[in-house]
């Protein structure tokens, strides 16, 4: 009896080393980004605020030094309220909007800035705010216009839609976790869907206390998703690209639409103007990428990397709102996938965010765009964009 | 298949159940057989051929020369043995090499040699298996061997799948047996080869490729990267190099142990040697034990004159150079080893065999004279490898004067340290090789550091835990880099 006691007694307190050990490590080594995003029940995500600091960033391999006000977005501190001779454009969006990879100066924001301050007509001053969020979903998007944006009174709200992503994004059903929530009432009507996450009870708290429980989860995540890449099985976000929609994401759709038409809604509402710009994903400029996905998806899907901007034309055009595609001039301006010279490619490594050149053609299309539409006064334009629905398929 | 893939943890255990489920050695042997040309060809189908067609030589030339009864066929045996061995790595790996360098040297006098492309795949690991098959037949000649007329036997040997791609280059007559006898499923071979494979893990997913992120960074345009930086890039291509062959050993040794095989220890922490001479019976003991065997001592060892005994050293070092790689600056590393192995040497004698089980002495802190020769044998070794990793001859020679002629620029500096605080791999790859340079300092008496089997259980599967969990964190964080040795 006391042998098998001792026995017992050693193989708990292995079992609770190898926890504590687990625990330990997940606490200590697990990568806590700096720039990781703070959950924030209003307005979904923002960065830890008034952040200043130099944060290496493994997609472009430098160090970036990372600025965040007091509110938690990228930039520098903006004043509450219309401030007098100076107009504003308020950018909400996604990573590809947030450019945690580039300097601030080489952010769409920046060069959006500078283009309206030299190319804009004389004497208009023009302030630019980044509100983007790397996760950030069109659903975040609408929450933070309600709760931060409208209070700094912009002139003109451009909401960076994520072609690649956002619809899923914006789905509790097709999205790996939610943040800000909507969903469409029986009668069509949008409201807000607080209801808890699937994890309830003793799995929210150990959520909640347990780092090794979100460290184990994480990983496992990621195997599936290297095994599925491995079998060449899609991801959900994959189906984003497929003509045939399944059930799940026409209700995405209908959400999605439903979300960017309140939005509109309620900027026009504050007196300001919504525009849609669709920012392209590799898959939509480049063809083997293109050419992977459908090897990917099953052969009876019809692909087609120019569905989801299409899909966002056609929400847009329903209710006026300004709607930029900027895919022609993307695959215009991009060299063929052979070419070496890595800093012509509008993405990182061919396939990530935008890049320092793709920052800069998102902007000057961005800017023509508003000239165009006349929102803003512009003293010359560039050959290079314009507004190029329909695209045709290469 | 490489080992650091999720289809080698699924192959693993299945290979390791039918094994042991089978009743006989010849089934398990033939099982083994089938399980190692399915890891072989899973590179590429072609390669099973060729690694069958070179062992199939080498087992008809072994019992060919047990009949025979005359010394001149047997020498003829040996002779043929050797070139269709040292042929088909001719073709298949240097072939390129010495039409481009004649090429070359035709340019040089004014003859336009003609221009035609050599498009040969270099299969993986054929610088390992031609080695291992070339001792079979090297040592029936010698007598040191029976030949096998069990062909399950002989195959398994030549092709098991641990060792086939980048070793431990076993010798015949001490693996052979191995499969000629019956093997158990023991609890104590099980206990000793998963933490050995662990430990594998740990030092090629979580150091080699942490590591290889910065070395690549900078010896990808050396003419654009700072003297300091490609001097930090050398620095960690040194444990680059060593976390990952040594990893690819530990794994080997470790499986195969699963399977009741002992196969030679590789490495023996040879960062802690004292001298040139001591850090080649410390690094890839396999290879450097099977040049000593059959090229050093054949071409008169340390018996001859000091001058022979000198010509015979950089000798086998340039030819040691040249089955690393089929280019010039491969030569010239094994060159700059051969010299510094002459001219060095002398240091090794004073020092007893003691010090050579357990590098630098019993004391935790070792002498000051001791630290010093540790460190100047690395500082060397770590230039050599500088011609290792280069991508050609003329870029070595470029990242050699930029890091000295640049050694004093402080724009280099400062950028590493905005690197370093910015917490990106500079910082952690610092601290990656000071955590491994510890962690075989005190555990340098063992085998491998994870050989904790003495230690209480629940401390024993802390430290296992522990190792797992950064594996599993890095291989997530880290893309797949192929071992270095593959290309060999």
């Amino acid at each position: 009896m006391k042998k098998w006691a001792k026995i017992a007694g050693i193989e708990l307190l292995t079992l609770l080393m190898i926890l504590g050990v687990l625990e330990f490590c997940s606490w200590s080594f697990a990568p806590a980004p700096a720039l990781a995003t703070r959950h924030d029940s209003v307005v979904g995500a923002r960065y830890p605020r008034s952040m200043d600091r130099l944060v290496y960033n493994s997609e472009s391999g430098v160090p970036v030094s990372f600025r965040t006000n007091a509110v938690g977005f990228r930039g520098p501190e903006w004043k509450l309220g219309r401030q007098p001779g100076i107009q504003r454009v308020a950018i909400l969006g996604d990573s590809f909007i947030a450019a945690e990879a580039l300097e601030v100066e080489e952010t769409l924001n920046h060069k959006l800035h500078q283009l309206l301050a030299t190319q804009g007509a004389p004497g208009e001053r023009w302030e630019v705010m980044n509100f983007g969020v790397a996760g950030s979903s069109t659903a975040d998007q609408l929450a933070l216009y309600r709760n931060v944006v409208r209070h700094y009174k912009p002139d003109i709200i451009v909401v960076g839609y994520g072609t690649g992503t956002d619809v899923v994004d914006n789905s509790r059903e097709l999205a790996s976790h939610v943040r800000v929530c909507f969903r469409l009432s029986p009668d069509g009507r949008l409201e807000r869907d607080n209801s808890p996450a699937e994890n309830s009870g003793w799995l929210d708290a150990v959520f909640r206390w347990s780092r090794f429980y979100v460290w184990q989860k994480s990983r496992s995540n990621q195997l599936i998703k290297e095994v599925r890449k491995g079998v060449q099985q899609p991801s959900r976000i994959d189906w984003i690209f497929d003509r045939q929609e399944s059930e799940k994401m026409t209700r995405a759709w209908k959400l999605t639409a439903a979300i960017i038409e309140q939005l509109d809604r309620e900027t026009r509402r504050d007196g300001c103007t919504l525009v849609v710009m669709a920012v392209p994903c590799a898959i939509q400029v480049y063809e083997d990428s293109a050419d992977q996905l459908a090897g990917r998806l099953s052969p009876a899907s019809r692909v087609d990397p120019l569905y989801p901007t299409q899909r966002l034309l056609q929400i847009c055009a329903r209710r006026e709102i300004p709607c930029l595609s900027m895919v022609g001039d993307f695959r215009r301006r991009a060299p063929s996938r052979l070419s070496t010279r890595e800093e012509e490619w509008l993405f990182f490594n061919g396939v990530g965010h935008l890049n320092r050149a793709g920052q800069r053609a998102a902007a000057e299309n961005l800017f023509q765009f508003l000239v165009r539409e006349k929102l803003v006064s512009g003293i010359s334009t560039t050959a290079s964009a314009r507004t190029d629905p329909p695209v045709q398929n290469r | 298949m490489s080992f650091t893939t999720i289809i080698f943890l699924l192959f693993l255990p299945l290979v390791f159940c039918v094994h042991w489920l089978l009743p006989r050695r010849t089934a398990r042997n033939t099982w083994l057989v089938a399980a190692s040309y399915f890891f072989y060809g899973y590179w590429d189908y072609r390669f099973c051929l060729l690694m069958f067609i070179s062992s199939m030589v080498d087992f008809s030339i072994g019992l060919a020369l047990h009949r025979s009864g005359s010394d001149r066929r047997r020498k003829m045996l040996l002779v043929f043995s050797l070139v269709s061995n040292l042929g088909l790595l001719g073709v298949f790996k240097y072939m390129g090499f010495f039409v481009e360098s004649f090429r070359e040297l035709a340019a040089v006098f004014g003859f336009d040699a003609a221009s035609g492309t050599w498009e040969i795949i270099l299969p993986v690991g054929i610088s390992f298996y031609t080695f291992q098959t070339l001792s079979y037949t090297i040592d029936i000649y010698r007598g040191k061997l029976e030949p096998t007329t069990r062909l399950a036997d002989y195959l398994a040997f030549v092709s098991f799948f641990p060792q086939l791609v980048a070793g431990p280059i076993e010798r015949a007559s001490r693996l052979l047996p191995q499969f000629q006898r019956d093997r158990r499923c023991r609890w104590g071979n099980i206990c000793e080869g998963l933490p050995r494979i662990l430990w594998g893990f740990f030092k090629k997913i979580v150091i080699a490729d942490s590591l290889a992120v910065v070395v690549q960074a900078s010896y990808a345009e050396p003419a654009l990267s700072s003297g300091p930086a490609l001097m930090l890039a050398t620095f960690f291509f040194a444990f680059q190099i060593y976390a990952d062959f040594s990893a690819y050993s530990d794994i080997a040794i470790g499986t195969a142990r699963l399977f009741d095989i002992r196969l030679m220890q590789n490495f023996a922490y040879p960062y802690f040697s004292q001298s040139i001479w001591e850090f080649w019976q410390r690094w890839h003991i396999s290879l450097s034990t099977w040049f000593r065997d059959y090229l050093y001592i054949p071409l008169g060892g340390n018996r001859e004159s000091r001058w022979r005994r000198n010509k015979n050293i950089l000798i086998t070092f340039l030819v040691s150079g040249l089955w690393h790689g089929a280019a010039w600056r491969f030569v010239a590393w094994g060159g700059l080893h051969g010299a510094a192995s002459i001219g060095l040497r002398p240091g090794l004698d004073r020092r007893s065999q003691m010090e050579m089980k357990r590098p630098g002495g019993n004391s935790w802190i070792p002498p000051v004279s001791t630290i010093l020769r540790m460190v100047s044998t690395f500082l060397l070794v770590s230039l050599f490898w500088v011609f290792f990793r280069a991508s050609s001859l003329s870029d070595s020679l470029l990242i050699l004067k930029k890091m000295f002629w640049e050694s004093a620029s402080a724009a280099g500096y400062s950028e590493l340290i905005t690197r370093y605080l910015s917490g990106g791999p500079v910082f952690s790859s610092l601290n990656l090789v000071l955590a491994l340079v510890m962690l075989e300092w005190f555990q340098r008496h063992l085998h491998h550091p994870l050989q904790v089997l003495h230690w209480p259980k629940p401390l024993r599967w802390a430290v296992y835990t522990a190792t797992f969990w950064f594996v599993a964190e890095y291989a997530g964080r880290l893309p797949d880099n192929p071992f270095i040795y593959f290309q060999f």
